[in-house]
């Protein structure tokens, strides 16, 4: 968000894209955006952060693996990217947004819930449709009748007493 | 005819079939092309010889830039597909290669043997491949305009980017 903020900005104050020319340390990192943090020097710091995002980045020329994970050409590249990004001062935002830029999100591992939200509502929606179509299923079904006694017979006294004469009694 | 059974029936199946068809028409091992349509990434470059080539001089004109590797099979087989294309268009479109993961001495063996038709670049941190969102050799970008108008992914088709090349001014 951060990211899309500081792009959002630097597109406000150059719309036409002057600015990566126009600022020859951007052009030295070519983000296109100045870092929106400031920059680290704690190196056990630049190496967590490094890795907390080559995790969240896929290998482009591997089967399922992060960039930390990997130890092909390019995934060493993207590192080495990642760290001088991290040292500069950009956030993790920022950084992320660089590569999604040059690689689209098919690079995340993981694709980020805020601009899919389909993905995450639609087996819920799915669910919750099944259910409710099996209730209102249930709900419409016609009762069978239930097996009960024969009701008794009305019997009019006349018929009553002819029945006893019958009888004798 | 069972009305509500072909109405279920349709309900589960017209949706796959919608998927289906939405998926028949994508490759799913091609690579997204983020950067089409975007800026060219600026890069300062130097040659096998030692020139420097700095992108902010070619904005104005179409220029062609080649990703490649000694050690990459199908750049081979491109290789002369790319050296005909580069020298029909010789006198109005400037080519470059840039050398992905690979040493400058094996570059320089290898287009002595094979022959060469532009200059090779040299990108020893990967960072012009990173931003371009190179993922593996070959691949091959047409900027026009300070554009990227086209990416190959893989051998270029050399009647096609023949094309291409010819509608640019």
């Amino acid at each position: 968000m951060t990211g899309l903020l500081a792009v959002a900005i630097a597109l406000a104050q150059y719309p036409d894209g002057a600015f990566v020319a126009e600022k020859p340390d951007q052009v030295e990192l070519g983000v296109g955006a100045p870092p929106f943090g400031t920059p680290v020097t704690d190196e056990a710091q630049v190496v967590d952060r490094t890795m907390h995002l080559a995790h969240r980045l896929r290998c482009p020329v591997c089967q399922g693996l992060s960039v930390a994970d990997s130890t092909s050409e390019a995934s060493e590249g993207i590192k080495a990217r990642v760290n001088e990004l991290v040292r500069a001062g950009y956030t993790d935002d920022q950084i992320t947004d660089y590569f999604v830029d040059r690689y689209g999100e098919w690079i995340l591992l993981a694709p980020p819930a805020a601009r899919h939200e389909l993905l995450w509502i639609l087996p819920w929606a799915g669910v919750v449709t099944a259910v409710g179509i099996v209730f209102w299923m249930l709900a419409r079904a016609k009762p069978t009748a239930p097996s009960s006694p024969a009701a008794p017979t009305v019997v009019d006294d006349a018929y009553r007493r002819r029945v006893l004469e019958e009888l004798g009694e | 005819m069972n009305y509500k059974v072909l109405a279920a029936g349709l309900v589960v199946v017209v949706p796959m079939l919608a998927v289906f068809a939405h998926a028949f028409g994508t490759d799913p091992h091609a690579l997204p092309k983020a950067t089409v349509g975007k800026p060219a990434p600026g890069f300062v470059l130097e040659t096998l010889t030692g020139e420097t080539v700095d992108e902010r001089s070619l904005q104005d004109h179409p220029f062609v830039i080649n990703f490649w590797a000694t050690w990459c099979v199908p750049c081979a087989q491109e290789h002369p597909t790319m050296l005909a294309v580069a020298q029909q268009f010789r006198d109005r479109i400037p080519f470059y290669g840039v050398l992905y993961g690979d040493e400058k001495d094996n570059a320089i063996a290898y287009l002595q043997k094979r022959g060469q038709a532009f200059p090779t670049l040299l990108d020893p941190s990967g960072r012009t491949a990173i931003d371009y969102g190179v993922s593996g050799v070959p691949e091959t970008f047409v900027v026009d305009k300070g554009r990227i108008v086209k990416k190959y992914v893989g051998p270029i088709d050399g009647d096609e980017m023949v094309a291409l090349l010819g509608s640019l001014r």
